[in-house]
């Protein structure tokens, strides 16, 4: 599913982002990608978008090599993946449903698809009861609920999660951690990048870390501790 | 999903600029001044033209024949003249004919002639219009080399100033225009900027579930030409007000040259304008685009 080989990264003011970085993930996986602040998570996530490129290294997805995409074939490229994000990003000026809706409406898809699948993933986040409200009624769990749904409506293969809890409390980021396990279920690949000491504990699942832009360890069922 | 999507630019450019409310109506100001003069100078430019033509048509020379000339050698020189290159047109003026003219030009004053019938004291003459105005010296040159040819009378100097002052006015306008279609340009160009930074969050999640460049570009293109033709048809409809009362006005007080009629510049001027507005749209946007919005 993703492979990295031997990737570099290094930015035009000479900061290396990741220093011949290894690992392969496999589909259906749900993976934690850990580290301080700076240590690579940003570039590993970034390169699977393919918004930057590596200086040395392939980096690969579902087969495809991400890293020798044409620019016009990018978007396509990033329709296979869902990004979630620890501020949401949702919409403010548009309802639940318009903004997982949007989602589908950017990759063509029509009315009826669209009137069929939005109301189904809103059921699967559980927010049926919340598709005209805007996101400023909603809370801060419910506004990450619609975030997960718009990464999911078009039915990618991988999820990536930036921090999806950070902005969230405790017994609310644990509900969303649910969700995330029950994507996982349904075989949806998800990264997720965390600094939640708890969260990692708690799901007991792969750990991937990052220490100044090299990988310092990948245990298969792995908590959080950076100290080693 | 074919049918949607022009509707669903259109609706997105609808919300731009409706949420750039100010700027959007400072820029469709903005592009209204600059086709009002920017049509101000075509329908200038075009007049210039078509006036300037007027006095070319009007403008001829004179070939003054000796006095004493013979009937047939005044013939002669009328056929030698008529065979001319560059003579498109030539007629004849005998002395009779003159003394008509002369006495036709003084009006009440011609009294003053009375008495005098049949008697001969003007030349006769061959009045030329010529094919290629800009050609004048030459055939005046060549008619001075005619046998019993006295004098050229020539207006080059009035004709060779009226194409100068045409010239200026036709480039001045050119400049200006080109002057006016820059800061049209400019102008949208900032209003697509604000709108682009306005939608930073929505292209930014556009971009990330895959929409394509030209789908994440499509409103704010459609949102510059649609600035740039709502400009432009407002000026259209102050330019076809302003145009008809010039031309009433120059009739009633002025009406020593003709206007084009606007009918006549009509389908030039809507089409000109129009294109010019959707031209200035699309290049200000796509400039905006090309700064501001990395997909």
């Amino acid at each position: 599913m993703i492979q990295f080989d031997n990737v570099t990264v290094v930015y035009k003011n000479n900061v290396t982002g990741l220093d011949k970085v290894s690992f392969h993930i496999n589909k259906g996986e749900f993976v934690f990608l850990v580290g301080k602040t700076g240590a690579g998570k940003s570039s590993a996530i970034k390169l699977l978008t393919a918004e930057i490129k590596p200086l040395s290294g392939d980096v690969w997805l579902d087969g495809v090599k991400v890293n020798g995409l044409k620019n016009r074939k990018i978007p396509f490229h990033r329709r296979k993946i869902g990004v979630v994000f620890q501020d949401f990003r949702l919409l403010r000026d548009k309802t639940v449903y318009e903004n997982v809706a949007l989602a589908m409406e950017i990759v063509g898809a029509s009315k009826k698809q669209i009137r069929t699948e939005v109301p189904n993933i809103l059921r699967l986040v559980g927010l049926s009861q919340k598709t005209r409200e805007y996101p400023s009624s909603l809370s801060g769990g419910e506004q990450q609920r619609v975030g997960i749904a718009r990464a999911l409506v078009n039915r990618p293969s991988l999820i990536i999660a930036d921090e999806p809890t950070g902005n969230l409390d405790s017994v609310t980021a644990s509900s969303i951690m649910e969700l995330f396990e029950e994507i996982n279920r349904q075989g949806t690949t998800v990264l997720m990048v965390t600094h939640s000491e708890k969260i990692v504990n708690d799901m007991n699942k792969r750990v991937i870390e990052l220490d100044h832009g090299m990988l310092v360890r990948d245990d298969k069922k792995g908590v959080y501790n950076l100290e080693n | 999903m074919k049918i949607r999507r022009p509707f669903y630019f259109l609706k997105n450019a609808l919300i731009g600029m409706k949420r750039n409310g100010e700027m959007t109506i400072t820029a469709i100001v903005t592009v209204t001044s600059c086709l009002l003069l920017f049509g101000v100078f075509m329908l200038l430019s075009a007049n210039v033209n078509f006036i300037g033509e007027q006095i070319r048509n009007q403008c001829q020379i004179q070939a003054y024949i000796d006095f004493d000339a013979t009937v047939d050698e005044e013939m002669l020189v009328y056929s030698q003249v008529r065979n001319l290159p560059n003579v498109a047109e030539c007629v004849f003026v005998s002395k009779a004919d003159a003394m008509e003219e002369y006495r036709e030009y003084l009006g009440a004053d011609a009294s003053a002639f009375d008495g005098l019938e049949g008697e001969e004291f003007l030349r006769s003459s061959v009045k030329i219009n010529m094919t290629d105005i800009e050609q004048a010296e030459a055939l005046v040159s060549t008619l001075e080399t005619i046998p019993n040819i006295k004098k050229v009378s020539n207006r080059q100097d009035v004709v060779q100033r009226v194409i100068d002052v045409t010239d200026v006015i036709k480039n001045a306008s050119l400049g200006a225009m080109i002057i006016l279609l820059l800061v049209a340009i400019f102008i949208i160009s900032n209003t697509i900027k604000l709108s682009v930074f306005a939608r930073k969050d929505e292209i930014h999640i556009m971009k990330y579930v895959g929409a394509t460049a030209s789908f994440v570009r499509q409103p704010f293109l459609l949102e510059g030409i649609l600035t740039g033709i709502i400009g432009g048809a407002i000026s259209l409809v102050l330019i076809g007000f302003g145009y008809t009362y010039i031309i009433k006005f120059m009739k009633d007080f002025l009406d020593i040259f003709q206007l084009i009629p606007f009918a006549e510049i009509l389908p030039f001027m809507v089409s000109t304008t129009l294109i010019f507005g959707v031209l200035m749209g699309a290049v200000g946007s796509a400039i905006a685009l090309a700064k501001h919005l990395k997909v």
